[in-house]
């Protein structure tokens, strides 16, 4: 994934493998057997999903260990 | 309630963006469908939800199952708001120790994530026995500790807050058991307990930070510390109906 980036507007995420622009859809993150939806940016034609680092090291970071802890 | 609680304190802030579940229990009315799926409850039952809340379960009970039903809740606060939104169920504010219901007149009572408030199960559970008709329902939700059966590991931690009264299976069974009811049914809910783990999180509450603040000062206190190690929480459905006196 790359972010195009005009210097009056948001960055446009462009996907890496196929070059589409992504776009915010509901993605299901599931983990042991539970699942939350969750709002990502997503490549349509590749099915490829975005996620933030602060996302993916802060949220769910700690929905795994605290699932992992039960 | 107790007012240096932080358990207290999430679920009786005025801000609802404060509150730590945002169904207010593991599961939400899909734990109330599952538990109602255990009864077998005759047309226009009498049903009474004890910490109703804003008595979204009463609505429910009314709405899709036609019971009679009715909420009782302790917090004036929450009854209030209730009102204000215009929720139109049957709410009454009472105490779970002294109901406002005549001997052996519900059907069933139901209580969905707040057993473990009272720090004395056995008064709550004999004050339903007593509205509670021969052979109604106790329908009871909520958090257990999973690890062993015979210690209460959250107690060890912390005497001063409402998880201490969370406890294991046995001893939940042998307290209902003991205050006149037979236990048909427990259902392990883990399912929904992960569930609220990750709608708790992704609406911003930090599940960890939360009950670990519950846990008290021996646990090291703040957002990075971890559970002592024997603690793990579930969350179950338990159906028991009440005894009738064998007459002589």
């Amino acid at each position: 994934m790359s972010a195009e980036n005009n210097s009056n507007t948001t960055p446009q995420w462009i996907c890496g493998k196929c070059g589409s622009p992504l776009q915010i859809e509901a993605v299901n993150l599931s983990y042991l057997g539970s699942g939350y939806p969750v709002d990502l940016l997503v490549c349509r034609k590749c099915k490829r999903a975005l996620v933030p680092a602060d996302m993916a090291l802060g949220k769910m970071l700690e929905v795994e260990k605290l699932l992992e802890d039960k | 309630m107790n007012p240096d609680c932080a358990h207290c304190l999430y679920f009786g802030s005025p801000n609802e963006n404060h509150r730590p579940f945002p169904t207010n229990r593991p599961g939400g009315l899909e734990g109330t469908r599952r538990a109602l799926s255990y009864c077998s409850l005759p047309a226009r039952a009498n049903v009474v939800d004890i910490a109703c809340g804003k008595g979204a379960t009463v609505q429910l009970l009314e709405e899709t199952y036609g019971y009679n039903a009715m909420g009782i809740d302790l917090s004036g606060r929450i009854l209030q708001e209730a009102k204000n939104q215009s929720i139109v169920a049957n709410l009454v504010q009472g105490d779970c120790v002294h109901l406002p219901l005549q001997n052996e007149t519900q059907d069933a009572v139901m209580m969905e994530c707040a057993f473990h408030f009272d720090p004395n199960p056995m008064t709550v559970l004999e004050e339903m026995r007593r509205i509670l008709q021969p052979d109604g329902y106790l329908i009871l939700s909520d958090l257990y500790v999973r690890t062993g059966e015979d210690i209460h590991p959250v107690q060890q931690h912390s005497t001063s807050n409402c998880l201490s009264n969370i406890q294991t299976r046995s001893r939940i069974v042998e307290v209902v058991e003991s205050a006149g009811f037979t236990t048909r049914i427990w259902a392990d809910q883990d399912d929904l307990l992960k569930q609220w783990i990750w709608e708790m999180t992704f609406s911003g509450v930090s599940v960890r930070s939360f009950l670990t603040s519950l846990l008290g000062e021996d646990c090291g206190g703040g957002t990075n510390a971890t559970f002592p190690k024997p603690v793990s929480l579930g969350y179950y459905i338990l159906v028991a109906q009440k005894k009738i006196p064998i007459k002589n």
